[in-house]
């Protein structure tokens, strides 16, 4: 049962090198170099986004909160200010 | 992998791999399009290894994955490129191998795959059971069931 089918693989012949391989080569390496490019500009955009919703969110959360607990309009705005430069120095911290 | 580093290895073994999916994917142009793409991933998932076996076999196994993923998309019935025999084979070869090319056709794409890495590629159980990503005792059972099947489509001239 074997036998023919070992004979049939045998007779194939060798795979052929594409003369063009090596230039094929050159384009894949190249296509991942941009590929990592585009990847890494995706990644940094997506977290500039991210830190920017987070400061947004803490920014509008934070005198809510202290407008809920009857704070004067002038501790609401203190509050703001305090969590928006939490929240950058916090967003800057985790950058670096 | 270098720029170098991966010119050498795609010389070395493109041929290998557009053999191997040019009888998967029934098409040389579907070959040589999952070939590079192969080695495109190979690149971007950063294969650590530095063993060539290894590395050899994670080629095969990502072109395998995108053959299969290809299969399951289109159903392709373009028929099988001829297995070109040299001139100077003897007819009884050349017939062989006519008949090995359309005895192939005629199996199913994971019996293509296994016999040809069995047979053409000289890989053992446990290799193709990593490759297919199927467990060892099942590669020798479906092995053992696709070599009958092409032996006796052999014998009866496909």
């Amino acid at each position: 049962m074997n036998d023919i089918v070992d004979r049939a693989f045998a007779i194939l012949p060798p795979p052929i090198p594409n003369p063009g391989d090596a230039a094929a080569a050159r384009r894949i390496w190249l296509r991942a170099r941009i590929a990592a490019i585009v990847e890494d500009s995706r990644i940094e955009r997506l977290r500039a986004n991210s830190d920017v919703l987070t400061i947004a969110a803490l920014d509008a959360i934070a005198p809510l909160v202290a407008f809920a607990f009857g704070a004067p309009p002038l501790a609401v705005l203190a509050v703001f200010v305090a969590a928006h430069a939490a929240a950058s120095f916090g967003v800057l911290q985790a950058g670096s | 992998v270098n720029e170098a580093e991966l010119e050498a290895l795609y010389c070395a073994l493109a041929p290998r791999l557009r053999r191997y999916l040019a009888r998967l994917c029934r098409s040389d142009a579907v070959a040589e399009e999952l070939v590079q793409e192969a080695f495109f991933r190979f690149l971007r998932t950063g294969f650590p290894g530095s063993d060539e076996e290894e590395r050899t076999r994670y080629l095969f196994t990502i072109a395998t994955n995108l053959a299969r993923n290809r299969w399951s998309r289109h159903r392709e019935h373009a028929p099988l490129e001829s297995v070109t025999a040299s001139a100077c084979d003897p007819a009884e070869q050349l017939h062989l191998a006519v008949d090995l090319n359309t005895a192939l056709d005629k199996l199913g794409p994971r019996e293509r795959a296994l016999v040809w890495l069995a047979c053409a590629e000289g890989y053992d159980h446990q290799d193709i059971a990593r490759i297919l990503g199927v467990g060892r005792a099942s590669v020798r059972v479906l092995l053992f069931r696709a070599r009958r099947k092409l032996a006796s489509l052999l014998e009866t001239g496909s």
